[in-house]
């Protein structure tokens, strides 16, 4: 049990609380996966009533603090508490059984099924074993319903209801089953103004009837309005917790900032050259509004921003993944816009996918066989020549150093940095001039990584345009000559020189 | 002692490759019934009997190449006994209408292509599960079949008979147009652009989409091709029973698949190799010649074949995670 007097004296004193309001209490919490920790003695505190925000970059820790909570992870160390009592068997059960609720968007909600039927799922505990009793169940959920006063009729079937209701709806599913914590991740990613102030307020009513609510959000603005407290965790280290008075944007911003320098990669310069890539009023309605910008030959144009602002979608339409509503894409005056990768490509457009898993390999096949996927459909002729390709992929295993035992060897084998090369020489070898990576190192090693680097710095010698997505802070910083800055879907920022530092970036991205 | 480790190093790289591992399963299992039925019984192992297999078997081959290659691009045909008997009642009638043989069986050829090319387009228009466009398209191709012959035994012209001649008395001409189609079908999956498409949208979509591959107009191509096939398949059959009839093709569908499993074509799609079909398309026929020969009633066929598509998708599943 937690006493009066074990607490931290910020909030025993200005919010005056007791031992027995506390409902979640983290001590010393950590997370390692595979040597590399992702969260580091982490102590946190939330109150009955209070909302507490969680900030932090991409990757800092914060989604990996959600899965201990909800318990989709065991910390290697440290302990948790839920209403005084410890967290002993970490698993989701048996923190939802506790009483912590998480709310990810529009999860496990069915359309096809009654509000009332969605608020009990898996437990339509209103009826006798095996059966329905459709009478409690409304009435039921009438009932919870009414705590998050939103007038919501629960026979009415869930595919009618906006985003606002269904949030609505998730919310009371969590009070049905008795939330005392309640952890919304990233709750208005994709909505609109009106949509987020109805939100809003919907979580601050929540909150009022003592349920203890930890907001996760990319936006300072929602943060600056919600919240009682504020943590800041960066590199999986809590930083510093505030109370909402105590602090300004620019100094949360400085907070989840502020790395060593010695972490950067040292790129050298590299001499622009003639020819331009211009962007004009690329767009696609609910997708990307319209985009415009130029590049030249040899520069490294970054795109920052968090993630699900827009990043991607914005190099979907310029590969033609989705085929743009408007606007067009120009390389020296010649239009490229593509309306799907084939013309892409064609066009010597080539998209380095951030999921290579998912959309960037054939994993049942050979390292040869995944090399010449994309030449096939550039070049002209009926029949495939894997022979002769076989002997061009020699020379990018020899050249990017790919450890492999040869075109042969299936590619399921390579390790995640050296599937990332195949990919890369598979692109290089189409002989594109507008060069996209989508998160060029996510999930590979150190070595890999410079590995990775220093092509793209060659590339840039070659005079190829280079786009870079990038979660990864210090990469985006060390290697871009311009940062462009997305957020909800728009470019709003261009930084470039000295510009380009963590400071500059995070107030582009998510300041109010 | 090097040739025992060599060959077991051999062995071992086989084994681990998915497709050469069931195709040598297949193999040793195919050698075990042959073997055992050269003791059985002296009529298996004649020449004839061995033509007689091959013959027997030529149509189902050919359909079963077919189904291969609408597997391995991640789809299904079950319309494919259904395209069989249309095509073949089709050219049956036209030849009754008094047409000569070479327009009836360009009509017949035409009609089974324009079947797998209709299945393509409806599967990629809709964007449905080709399962179910092409269960409710056998429903049509039936109505369509039983419209030609007005539920009618349709007979073939008497010129119509390459399905039952032989070179040299000894080599079947149907077992000629086996080998042939095997051959162009492992050329087309290996050594064309067209091939590499079909398992690349088979084994990832995406990946495929993103690579440039103009995945609809592909698989389009893919069912044509299927019909086209299924067309020769047809003729064949046609000339060889000298008639056609609306259920002609019917047996065809679970037997083609069949082979393909066997063969080590998953349903999922994105691999398989088209002699591993082969290997599954003999062992079907002969695992029911040897039946026949043993006096084993038909009905115990069934429960065999049955047995064996079970057992094969067993054995190519395992290793792989379960969950």
């Amino acid at each position: 049990m937690i006493k009066d007097k074990d607490l931290p004296p910020p909030y025993n004193r200005t919010m005056n609380k007791k031992a027995s309001d506390i409902v979640v209490h983290v001590e010393d919490c950590t997370k390692s996966f595979s040597g590399v920790t992702v969260f580091d003695r982490v102590s946190f505190d939330l109150v009955a009533g209070e909302i507490h925000c969680l900030v932090g970059e991409n990757g800092a820790g914060k989604s990996t603090f959600i899965k201990i909570l909800s318990g989709a992870y065991v910390p290697d160390s440290g302990r948790v508490f839920i209403c005084g009592k410890e967290v002993k068997n970490f698993n989701p059960d048996v923190l939802k059984a506790m009483g912590v609720q998480t709310i990810y968007q529009n999860q496990f909600l069915m359309p096809d099924l009654s509000v009332a039927e969605n608020i009990f799922m898996g437990d339509f505990a209103a009826g006798k074993k095996g059966f329905m009793n459709y009478k409690k169940l409304v009435e039921e959920a009438e009932k919870v319903l009414a705590e998050t006063e939103m007038d919501i009729d629960p026979t009415r079937m869930l595919g009618e209801l906006d985003i606002t209701e269904r949030q609505a709806v998730q919310i009371a599913r969590s009070l049905a089953q008795e939330a005392k914590v309640l952890i919304l991740d990233e709750p208005t990613a994709s909505y609109g103004k009106r949509e987020k102030t109805a939100l809003l307020k919907l979580v601050k009513k929540i909150a009022a009837k003592g349920i203890g609510v930890i907001y996760i959000s990319h936006h300072l603005d929602e943060v600056f309005e919600l919240a009682d407290r504020v943590t800041i965790i960066r590199d999986g280290k809590k930083i510093a917790c505030y109370e909402r008075d105590e602090i300004t944007e620019q100094q949360l911003i400085r907070d989840m900032v502020g790395r060593d320098a010695d972490l950067f990669y040292k790129r050298e310069a590299v001499q622009l050259k003639d020819g331009l890539l211009e962007v004009k009023g690329l767009y696609k309605k609910n997708y990307i509004e319209p985009a415009s910008f130029t590049m030249c030959r040899g520069e490294i144009l970054g795109i920052g921003g968090m993630v699900g602002s827009g990043r991607t979608e914005l190099v979907s339409l310029l590969f033609g993944v989705v085929s743009p509503d408007g606007g067009e894409v120009l390389i020296n005056g010649t239009d490229v816009t593509s309306k799907d990768p084939y013309t892409a490509i064609k066009n010597g457009i080539c998209l380095i996918t951030e999921d290579r898993q998912h959309s960037g390999m054939f994993l049942d096949h050979s390292v040869g066989w995944n090399f010449v996927s994309a030449i096939i459909n550039k070049e002209k002729g009926m029949l495939l020549r894997q022979q002769k390709e076989n002997k061009v992929l020699e020379d990018y295993i020899g050249r990017i150093q790919i450890k492999t035992q040869g075109p042969e060897q299936e590619i399921r084998f390579l390790s995640g940095g050296n599937q990332q090369k195949v990919v890369l020489s598979k692109w290089l070898h189409t002989n594109a001039e507008v060069v996209i990576f989508d998160e060029p190192t996510k999930g590979i090693d150190i070595g890999a990584k410079e590995d990775v680097y220093k092509l793209m710095l060659e590339l840039a010698h070659e005079g190829k345009f280079i786009i870079m997505i990038s979660s990864d802070m210090p990469e985006l910083v060390a290697l871009s000559d311009r940062v462009l800055i997305m957020k909800e879907r728009r470019l709003v920022a261009e930084l470039s020189g000295s510009d380009i530092n963590e400071e500059k970036i995070l107030t582009a991205s998510i300041g109010g | 002692m090097a040739l025992g480790s060599r060959f077991l190093d051999g062995l071992k790289k086989i084994m681990k490759n998915k497709s050469t591992s069931q195709i040598l399963l297949l193999g040793i299992a195919l050698a075990v019934i042959i073997i055992f039925m050269c003791f059985a019984t002296d009529r298996f192992y004649q020449t004839r009997n061995i033509m007689n297999i091959l013959t027997q078997i030529t149509a189902l081959g050919i359909a079963g190449a077919g189904a291969a290659i609408v597997m391995i691009s991640g789809g299904i045909d079950l319309t494919l006994g259904n395209i069989i008997s249309l095509s073949g009642c089709v050219t049956a009638a036209m030849m009754g209408a008094g047409y000569g043989v070479g327009p009836s069986v360009f009509v017949g050829m035409l009609v089974a292509i324009g079947c797998g090319t209709l299945n393509g387009a409806l599967i990629v228009l809709s964007k449905a599960e080709p399962f179910i466009v092409t269960l409710g398209m056998m429903s049509v191709y039936t109505g369509l079949t039983l419209l030609v012959t007005g539920g009618m035994n349709l007979p073939a012209s008497s010129e119509f008979t390459f399905g039952r001649d032989r070179i040299g008395d000894i080599l079947p001409i149907p077992v000629i147009f086996l080998a042939a189609v095997y051959i162009a079908v492992y050329f087309i999956l290996k050594y064309t652009k067209f091939g590499r498409r079909t398992y690349a949208i088979g084994n990832n979509t995406e990946a495929a989409f993103l690579s440039g591959i103009k995945i609809k107009r592909n698989k389009i191509y893919v069912y044509a091709l299927n019909g086209g096939l299924l067309g020769i398949a047809s003729m064949i059959m046609l000339s060889r029973l000298s008639s056609a009839n609306s259920v002609m093709g019917d047996a065809l569908l679970m037997q083609a698949i069949a082979a393909a499993v066997i063969g080590g074509v998953t349903l999922s799609g994105g691999r398989g190799n088209i002699w591993g079909v082969f290997l599954g398309t003999v062992l079907i026929g002969v695992i029911s010649n040897a039946l026949n020969l043993l006096s084993v009633a038909s009905f115990y066929q069934y429960i065999v074949l049955g047995a064996i598509i079970v057992g094969a998708v067993f054995v190519s599943n395992i290793g792989s995670k379960s969950r």
